[in-house]
């Protein structure tokens, strides 16, 4: 698909950014292909594109963390070099990262403050600074406090933080990062008003996202790319969802195909009464009991935070209850270690895929070998090198781990490729019970749309899924059973028919059906 | 890659303790092959400039320093038997790192161990081979006794270990030196120091004089052994994964505490297996301050050998060659000994400021 023409801008401020021609290789790969960009005053322009598709190095050139190999970076119709970050806030350009960088051991003004702190000769003035926080945070509706540490602080309220930092640089145009890749849903909707906000302000702000529906909520305009080119620049209004699924994957295929219903067997995973408590001491699950099938896959769906973690720990032997019972086959594995459990027949694909999931520093090979070193498929009494990756060779083109040997750090996978990694560990192996947690987040979509269609494999093969999800869209398109978690207690049950979006979503808010 | 901020939980969900006493989840990442290389060109290059600048005739000093372990067959002996005894408090070390525990303790471990040693040999009325041998058990055995204390209190409370072995050092170096002084010393010597052991029970010399022995055998086949259970058996696997990453290794259902537990043990078995060669290999009795540090030496030969049995036998070839070096330089030139102490300090330095800086 070619660059479509820019629909005809009303008599508009000129850009207050443009980017023009930008290149940026890395070796032999270019990973930003000769791309404009022109971002407004007043306006929320989306970034859009798969994993890899260039969006975080354009905006790095832009923030002075890597410099382009060729291009312009025009500033008020100015070129501007823009050589450090630090430069950038200079020139009121301010970016908040998908991984925050503040110091958890300081308060929330001193780290909006940190290297730039006021002071009256050698002292820092704490009071000037806490004021001028409260009073960011309150002309931008950011709920913070400006003396809380932000060891004590919620992923959504560092993220606040983070956005205080640039406001306080007094940015004028603010690029973040897949800024709702870490909020809950309650979360995402409260920020999306701050960004709608900003841009009120007249500031411009650039979302780098993959969510189609979030970029529709809130963007004005929306730029593609993809494999490094830009694709498409649009007014939000002129697309279809369908449009720019096309775009961001160059393929026309609908990206959310009806999955078939399952026909249930034997019940395999049983749940009886189960209460847990969270690593506080504090209650957070209360009396569940729910039953998957072979050939099923039960949808457990609810905002994040409301005992669904708890709820997969204690099935996969991280957790023990305290009262209930847990049965895989018959067998009773409450309370079982996690290698209990997982010889008992269930597989995990953990919500934590970085710090659970995988071992960052092993290479691929060992990382889809651990999965099998209680068989002969990887040595006999002693390793073998030649066994173990020509078993994860099988299994990394089986499961389409994109990695440049099996020999390359898991660390360096993008987020696509280390869950895939991680199916081919723990699907591979065909386990009757297969338990996920938000499997697709983070992805983009050719990977969730490959990461469900595995459960759905795994599921006609006679598998039993418990899919686990605060994904709307997710559970309803993919589960043959779907039950509402809130407040630890499961308040819904759909059985019969999948239920509409409207109709889970007011169960998950109101948590009664 | 991960955002340390919101880790406020790990393993099986215990909030993580904020005390400094508490063991947090450690993950041990080895430094790449060019990183040890940095660290040694950089070192090397930081004692040419201190040579330079305290050194009357500074090209002498770095001939002795560089290449007079290689003039005669002495020093390059000395360098061997030096050698043996590092490799074996770096694999020590290497094996409670590799595990996510860093045993500081090897110096104490190693102390203890020689004094087992050579009061074994001493009393034990078996000589020849089996009584090295049992002589050389035993010290292993108090190696690992030494550190059974902090290795419960790690595993059962997360106490952190680092503090422990470090003070358990302290203890060790006093309890030798009055079990010595009250049992053990020889009452002809106005050093402190047991009786010197019958020549039955020294390690042979192979590179006569040097103190160069057989202890060099037990060495390579230790390393080998160690290679084979790091790189190629399920249980090296499963305790590098405890060590690199709990959360991953519980998942996996790996019994993280039982292969942390069994790694410090035999961390300190290592140390006083060390401590046993050099009493057996070297001294041929007790010699209050027997080891010039060998414990804490082993820790920078271990990171320098990137936790690696091989790497760390090179790593070990080089430093000892470094150290017999500093002792020729020493008498030969005006430059002394301590530069040694400095290429560790800077080695370490730099190793460490790798490790937490590496790139994201």
């Amino acid at each position: 698909m070619t660059d479509r023409p820019v629909p005809a801008a009303p008599a508009q401020d000129p850009p207050v950014l443009r980017l023009e021609g930008i290149v940026k290789r890395f070796g032999t790969m270019t990973a930003v292909d000769t791309v404009d960009l022109e971002i407004r005053a007043g306006e929320i322009h989306a970034l859009l594109g798969e994993n890899g598709a260039g969006k975080s190095t354009l905006m790095n050139c832009l923030f002075g963390l890597v410099q382009p190999d060729e291009g312009t970076i025009l500033l008020d119709g100015l070129p501007v070099d823009v050589t450090s970050p630090r430069r950038a806030l200079e020139l009121g350009i301010g970016m908040v990262h998908q991984h925050f960088k503040l110091v958890p051991s300081l308060t929330v003004a001193q780290n909006v403050f940190l290297g730039s702190e006021p002071h009256t000769g050698p002292f820092v003035q704490t009071r000037t600074a806490e004021e001028t926080v409260a009073r960011l945070a309150d002309e931008y509706g950011l709920d913070v406090r400006p003396d809380e540490k932000v060891r004590s602080l919620s992923v959504g309220a560092q993220q606040r933080v983070e956005i205080l930092r640039a406001l306080a640089k007094d940015v004028r145009i603010l690029v973040l990062d897949e800024p709702t890749a870490v909020l809950t849903p309650a979360e995402t909707e409260r920020f999306f008003d701050v960004v709608r906000g900003f841009a009120a302000r007249g500031l411009a702000v650039v979302l780098i996202s993959h969510h189609l529906k979030e970029v529709r909520q809130v963007a004005d305009r929306v730029t593609v790319l993809r494999l490094g080119k830009r694709v498409a620049h649009e007014a939000i209004g002129d697309v279809t969802n369908a449009d720019l699924a096309a775009l961001i994957t160059g393929e026309t295929r609908p990206v959310s195909s009806e999955v078939q219903r399952g026909t249930p067997g034997a019940t395999v995973l049983e749940v009886e009464g189960l209460t847990l408590r969270n690593g506080r001491g504090v209650e957070v699950v209360h009396d569940v009991s729910l039953r998957v099938a072979a050939g099923e896959i039960v949808g457990v769906l609810g905002i994040a935070g409301n005992g669904q973690t708890e709820l997969v720990e204690a099935v996969t032997g991280l957790r023990k209850p305290t009262a209930g019972r847990i049965t895989v086959k018959g067998v009773d594995t409450t309370g079982a270690s996690p290698g209990t459990v997982r010889a008992a027949g269930v597989g995990h694909i953990p919500e934590d895929r970085i710090g659970r999931g995988m071992a960052g520093y092993w290479s691929v090979d060992h990382n889809i070998t651990a999965g099998y070193l209680d068989t002969d498929e990887v040595g006999g009494r002693l390793l073998s090198d030649s066994k173990a990756s020509s078993l994860s060779a099988r299994l990394m083109k089986e499961f389409d781990v994109r990695a440049s040997s099996g020999r390359q750090l898991a660390r360096r996978l993008s987020g696509g490729n280390a869950q895939k990694m991680v199916l081919a560990r723990e699907l591979s192996r065909q386990p009757d019970v297969v338990v996920c947690a938000e499997p697709t987040r983070g992805l983009d979509i050719a990977a969730t749309d490959f990461v469900r269609r595995e459960l759905v494999a795994r599921r006609d093969a006679g598998g039993a899924v418990l899919l686990v999800s605060s994904e709307i869209e997710e559970v309803t398109q993919v589960a043959d059973r779907v039950l509402i978690i809130s407040a630890g207690r499961i308040v819904a049950e759909y059985a019969d028919h999948r239920p509409s979006e409207a109709e889970v979503g007011r169960a998950m808010l109101e948590g009664k059906s | 890659m991960t955002n340390q901020l919101t880790g406020s939980e790990n393993e099986a969900g215990t909030p993580r303790a904020g005390s400094w006493m508490t063991a947090t989840a450690r993950r041990v990442v080895p430094l790449g092959l060019r990183q040890s290389l940095i660290a040694i060109v950089l070192g090397l290059a930081i004692c040419f400039v201190v040579i330079l600048l305290v050194a009357s005739d500074p090209l002498a000093a770095f001939d002795s320093f560089i290449v007079g372990t290689f003039r005669s067959t002495y020093s390059f002996g000395s360098m061997i038997a030096i050698a043996t005894v590092l490799v074996l408090t770096a694999l020590a070390a290497a094996v409670s790192f590799r595990s996510g525990a860093f045993n500081i303790g090897t110096e104490g471990q190693l102390v203890l161990g020689g004094l087992v040693a050579a009061v074994t040999a001493q009393h034990l009325g078996v000589t020849g081979l089996v009584g090295q041998a049992v002589a050389l058990v035993a010290a292993a055995v108090a190696g690992a006794l030494w550190i059974t204390i902090p290795a419960i209190l790690r595993v059962r409370y997360r106490t952190n270990e680092i503090l422990t072995t470090l003070m358990f050092n302290y203890i060790a170096a006093d309890l030798a030196l009055y079990l010595v002084n009250s049992y053990f010393r020889d009452e002809t010597s106005g050093a402190v120091e047991t009786p010197p052991l019958d020549q039955s029970m020294w390690l042979e010399r192979i590179l006569p004089p040097s103190a160069a022995n057989v202890g060099v055998v037990l060495v390579i086949v230790i390393v080998t052994a160690m290679w084979v259970l790091f790189d190629r058996t399920r249980t090296g696997r499963r305790m590098e994964a405890s060590g690199m990453q709990p959360a991953f290794a519980e998942y996996l259902g790996i019994r993280s505490h039982r292969y942390l537990f069994c790694s410090l043990l035999g961390s300190g078995a290592l140390a006083g297996l060390a401590g046993g060669v050099a009493i057996l290999g070297i001294t041929h009795a007790y010699v209050s301050g027997f080891s010039p540090q060998y414990g804490f030496l082993g820790i920078t030969v271990a990171l320098i050998g990137r936790l690696r049995p091989v790497g760390i036998l090179l790593a070990a070839f080089l430093y000892s060659t470094l150290m017999t070096g500093a002792t020729a330089m020493q008498s030969t030139t005006d430059v002394p000994f301590a530069l040694v102490f400095v290429l560790q300090g800077v080695l370490i330095l730099l190793i460490t400021s790798q490790r937490t800086g590496g790139k994201a």
